[in-house]
């Protein structure tokens, strides 16, 4: 089952360095002030994020088996309670079924009409619920069969196996489906990030899957587009204060994936050269992403394959969003850009 | 009519820790605890990857975490569950890393007031005056890295950036500061 939570999220989220600057000192003081959460994170350095999202699964599968006996005997509670309500009403029903039906002809047996033995057809109709439970107890002396069923009620709780109670069962079932779908949608998110994760992990290391994986990420959704965009929204404000930031000669090269910029590497590059902003703060080095194009060349399901900085890494992506389109041979068409911070 | 239980718990809104918590002292069912344990799990295992320091030791440690926290003793009142959890996940984690056999975890009220710490900078307003004579006592690179990191509100990998530090040597230096700045402000009162 796939671990979920607003915290794993804000982490992954935050080591990927999917934040920007802003967002990430916010989370950075929210862990400066909560101690659990800091060395959580010390914890968390070091580790890729794939493996935490893999390494929580499998806790949350750990956890779930923990706790799996008690669900087992939770849901035999719930049948035998269920059971239990069941037997009480319908033996109302046919006590005072049998009460009218008999009022003029039998009044003397009123021993029967409370507790009815073997001999009472109608009982036979109940399924075998209410007879087991009577020769569980062998009540002789209780005046109202209430009475007993309540024990019957206890009795069945503490030993709940003694009874097969299917129905009851198949009910239990079903009201756990709708828990099961809504686990099941919240937790797509989740598949597509440790999707684009795996790319990260794969272009790094020159695999030669690279490719493959990259394909599976085509058919997962394109919430992650919007990520990056709200994330490059951002940068783009900040980047206007930047302004004033001085020009760096910027190179970009092919990394032997299909994709070329439409007009040409040369145009490519004094298109970075014109619009890359970079502040004094930021680390020499290269951001290299990861994309795919669309219909009309413009670069889509962008990932981070080599981070520099927060700020670097949301202005890579800024550029390569707003940039030049890049041809495309059919939609499965990937492309690799280094953008180079001075 | 007995309305069935779980009808209530499929639509019941997200119950507090401390609540839930109650519920598992009067019924000891393990799902109630396995409910406050998912909510915090990934910190528990965080907070073990720091002092086991591999992935596989980290998830025994976390699940034997739950396996203590299950085996409560029925007395131990918890007020702040979270703040418990994480003094609990860290001794424990501590004392298996010192290869002690760990059978009874003390934890006093002083561990959770230190769970629970406001970073003094978060007070400024009232020791506005210790603060700054404070800050100005303190080495130079904590001196910068605490006042980027608090006053210019920066990321810890801007300050890096700024000032030629890696990331850790910025931690450190804020950690290290903030100690520093508390003691002393502490001192002058």
């Amino acid at each position: 089952m796939k671990h979920d939570s607003e915290i794993l999220k804000q982490i992954k989220s935050y080591f990927m360095r999917r934040k920007s600057a802003d967002e990430a000192h916010a989370f950075e003081k929210k862990a400066e002030k909560d101690a659990f959460l800091y060395e959580a994170m010390e914890g968390f350095e070091g580790m890729i994020t794939s493996d935490i999202q893999q390494a929580m699964d499998e806790l949350d599968d750990r956890l779930d088996s923990q706790s799996n006996r008690f669900l087992f005997t939770y849901s035999w509670k719930i049948a035998a309670r269920i059971a239990a309500v069941l037997t009480v009403g319908l033996s109302l029903y046919f006590t005072v079924f049998n009460s009218s039906s008999n009022e003029n002809a039998v009044s003397s047996n009123d021993d029967e009409i409370y507790e009815p033995r073997n001999g009472e057809t109608q009982f036979d109709t109940l399924g075998t619920y209410a007879f087991q439970y009577q020769e569980q107890i062998e009540s002789t002396d209780s005046s109202s069969q209430i009475d007993d069923l309540d024990n019957t009620y206890a009795l069945n709780d503490e030993s709940p196996i003694a009874t097969p109670m299917p129905q009851a069962e198949q009910n239990a079932m079903a009201t756990n489906e709708p828990r099961l779908k809504e686990e099941s949608t919240s937790s797509n998110n989740w598949e597509e990030e440790s999707v684009s994760d795996e790319n990260a992990i794969a272009l790094n290391e020159g695999d030669a899957s690279a490719a493959e994986v990259l394909e599976k990420s085509v058919m997962e959704t394109n919430s992650a587009d919007q990520y990056l965009e709200q994330v490059s929204g951002v940068m783009s404000e900040k980047s206007e204060m930047k302004k004033s930031a001085p020009m760096v000669p910027v190179k970009a090269k092919e990394k032997g994936l299909v994709a070329s910029p439409k007009d040409g590497m040369p145009a490519y590059q004094s298109y970075l050269k014109k619009n890359l902003n970079t502040s004094e703060g930021m680390p020499t080095g290269a951001v290299i992403l990861s994309f795919e194009i669309d219909r009309n060349g413009k670069p889509k399901k962008i990932v981070i394959v080599k981070s520099l900085c927060t700020a670097c890494d949301a202005e890579a992506i800024r550029v390569l969003e707003n940039g030049p389109a890049w041809a495309a041979e059919d939609k499965n068409t990937k492309g690799t850009v280094a953008v180079q911070f001075p | 009519m007995v309305q069935p239980h779980f009808i209530d718990l499929a639509n019941a809104p997200e119950r507090s820790d401390e609540d839930l918590y109650k519920e598992f002292v009067e019924t000891k069912e393990r799902d109630l605890m396995a409910q406050i344990f998912r909510k915090h799990m990934t910190l528990v295992f965080g907070v073990c990857m720091k002092y086991v320091g591999e992935k596989h030791g980290a998830q025994d440690s976390a699940m034997e975490v739950f396996e203590r926290l299950l085996t409560l003793e029925i007395n131990t009142e918890i007020k702040n569950f979270r703040a418990y959890l994480y003094v609990l996940t860290k001794n424990y984690c501590l004392m298996k890393k010192r290869g002690e056999k760990v059978i009874h975890i003390e934890i006093s009220d002083r561990d959770m007031e230190i769970a629970t710490e406001v970073h003094p900078i978060d007070q400024a307003d009232k020791k506005e005056k210790a603060l700054k004579k404070c800050l100005d006592q303190l080495r130079d690179m904590q001196k910068a890295c605490v006042e980027k990191f608090y006053l210019s509100k920066k990321s810890y990998l801007e300050i890096a950036a700024e000032l030629k530090l890696n990331l850790n040597s910025v931690k450190s230096n804020i950690q290290n500061g903030k100690r520093n700045l508390k003691i002393c402000i502490e001192g002058s009162q």
